[in-house]
């Protein structure tokens, strides 16, 4: 669906991505897991097409017009004194393409219905997580980039949201996701790109990890750091 | 775009901002405001004990001048200018109509004035060369009647009213003998349009600057990143933005205008202020968005759109009071095209 060839990503004179090759396919799910700083967001962004990269090509796969495109960023990109349901129209009217059922059908999964009438600035930092997801998801998007999506959010709020996300990747949509955080990647990645200093260093199978030699743990690739990180 | 408007309008911040800066502001702007158009109206007595036609004709003329308020009595009270009610008493000959008439003009008037009184001598000024065009002209009727007897006195006399029309001819005789009359106080008004109008531009580019605020909320929080996956997502929400904006500093505008009108209905009115503001105020608000897009930064662009403002505020100044020659880079400070 989405294949990178050679792309790097340079700004102010700084490498942010080197040589990325790379590859998605429909229906897949793909964690991108590194260190801070690893250039992680940057790559999103570039598959996403929300910057194009300075070097190499994004190819994508039939028509991208035909083939939408959702993004939840990092940040909590929503408007402070606005309503949950204001977002939802809001988002309905920019996006334009929308089927109803697929709407009443998240804000149940997501539980959005008991909050619709609250302001975002009086949610907490889960809900404001979900409502983040949920505008992300509105138009319903073949593909799906999450930065960070669950970041401060709770184990129940992190349930629906990963129920949600799962049973769309069921359906045949693509996911591909930043996080640092185990559980996720357990119930959502089938695939692991290992980032570092702007280059992929691995890319891995979920099903193969359980029999990745401990050898190569132990020679301390990144993966071996993202253990680390798992226990800190 | 109702709910860009919404998320715009419904904060605290913006709320005060909207409505206490600009009640403020008005509580600060307007007694200035009237006191500058007090200090104009120079109170004045005309005393005339035997209600003379020519008298009335002559108060017609004179209260066409803006600066002075006229009050015609019967009797001579000196009270009046003690207790400091009038800057000054005028009183009239008996026999004004005759004396005009015989051309002899000493001593028409008797002055009157406390030690305190300060204006009145403009009122003198005023009411001399106002006398003076009414002598010239009964002079002038004299020689008429003096050469033919086809017309009647009244009619030459009324016919020598129109050289002092201001005629676009014979303006120039007109300024020299309204010394302070009306052109004067039209160009003076024109120049405190002006700067009315700048004092309500700067309040308008401030409050331009502060709404910026949410576009760099915005693109802080990625809401930009999030909407430029849909068509037109990011440049409609920059529209919105700048319509709300508008319609906002619009308001703020012509209520502004509304209520200097309603003070002076002479100083500016809201048609005015919409045309000469408007244009003025659409080409600020785009400026201040295309600054907010070229500057990355908070703080470029508050630097970049204050220093205009000084740049702007200063040669706005230095050309009112000719200090700077009209230059076609002037005009690149907006604020200058309300001169
Ligand atoms: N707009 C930018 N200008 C300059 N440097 C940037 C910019 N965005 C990111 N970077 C730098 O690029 C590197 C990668 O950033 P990012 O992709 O956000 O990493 P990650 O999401 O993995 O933490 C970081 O060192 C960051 O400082
Ligand atoms: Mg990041």
């Amino acid at each position: 669906m989405i294949r990178l060839d050679d792309v790097g990503y340079k700004k102010k004179g700084k490498h942010i991505l080197e040589g990325v090759n790379a590859h998605v396919e429909a229906g897949d799910s793909i964690c991108l897991f590194g260190p801070n700083g690893a250039g992680k967001s940057t790559l999103l962004k570039v598959m996403a097409n929300l910057i194009k990269p300075t070097v190499g090509v994004r190819h994508f796969h039939p028509k991208e017009e035909k083939h939408p495109i959702g993004y939840i960023p990092q940040q909590v990109a929503l408007f402070n004194n606005l309503t949950v349901k204001d977002h939802l129209r809001f988002y309905q009217k920019m996006t334009k393409k929308h089927s109803t059922n697929y709407i009443e059908e998240m804000k149940l999964k997501l539980g959005l219905n008991e909050i619709l009438s609250k302001r975002v600035d009086q949610l907490s930092g889960g809900m404001m997580r979900k409502v983040n997801l949920a505008v992300g998801l509105l138009h319903e998007p073949e593909i799906v980039f999450l930065d960070e999506a669950f970041v401060g959010v709770d184990l129940a709020a992190k349930h629906d949201m990963l129920k949600w996300l799962n049973q769309l990747n069921e359906r045949g949509v693509t996911v591909v996701f930043v996080t640092h955080d185990w559980h996720v990647i357990n119930q959502l990645a089938k695939k692991m790109w290992i980032l570092e200093d702007g280059r992929i260093t691995d890319q891995v199978k979920m099903s193969e990890i359980n029999h990745l030699s401990s050898q190569k743990i132990a020679e301390g690739t990144a993966l071996s750091k993202m253990f680390a990180l798992r226990m800190q | 775009m109702r709910w860009v408007w919404k998320s715009m309008l419904f904060s605290k911040v913006t709320m005060v901002i909207l409505l206490v800066l600009p009640i403020l502001f008005l509580s600060l702007a307007l007694p200035l405001f009237k006191s500058t158009v007090e200090d104009l109206q120079v109170p004045i007595m005309l005393v005339d004990s035997s209600e003379q036609t020519m008298v009335e004709e002559l108060v017609d003329e004179l209260e066409e001048t803006e600066p002075f308020s006229l009050q015609v009595v019967n009797n001579l009270d000196l009270d009046v200018l003690a207790r400091g009610e009038v800057e000054a008493i005028f009183e009239v000959t008996d026999d004004l109509e005759t004396r005009i008439l015989d051309g002899d003009t000493d001593e028409l008037f008797t002055w009157y004035r406390h030690e305190n009184s300060f204006a009145d001598g403009l009122f003198k000024e005023h009411l001399a060369s106002t006398l003076m065009e009414m002598i010239v002209k009964a002079e002038s009727a004299n020689l008429v009647m003096s050469q033919t007897d086809t017309f009647d006195w009244d009619e030459v006399f009324h016919y020598g009213q129109r050289y002092f029309e201001p005629d676009p001819i014979f303006q120039m005789d007109f300024q020299s003998f309204g010394e302070y009359g009306q052109e004067e106080t039209h160009r003076q008004s024109e120049q405190s349009t002006a700067m009315y109008l700048l004092i309500i531009w700067t309040y308008c580019w401030l409050l331009m600057i502060y709404f910026t605020n949410y576009i760099y909320h915005w693109r802080g929080q990625q809401l930009f990143d999030r909407l430029s996956l849909y068509r037109y997502g990011r440049a409609k929400l920059y529209l919105y933005w700048i319509i709300v904006v508008l319609v906002i500093v619009f308001g703020f505008a012509s209520v502004i205008g509304a209520i200097l009108h309603s003070i002076d209905s002479q100083m500016v009115t809201w048609w005015q202020l919409m045309n000469e503001l408007g244009p003025v105020l659409f080409i600020s608000a785009v400026l201040i968005l295309v600054s907010s897009l070229i500057c990355r930064t908070r703080r470029g662009m508050l630097a970049s759109t204050l220093s205009y403002l000084l740049g702007s505020v200063s040669v706005f100044w230095f050309i009112s009071w000719g200090w700077l020659a009209d230059n076609w880079f002037n005009y690149f400070f907006i604020p200058v095209w309300l001169l």
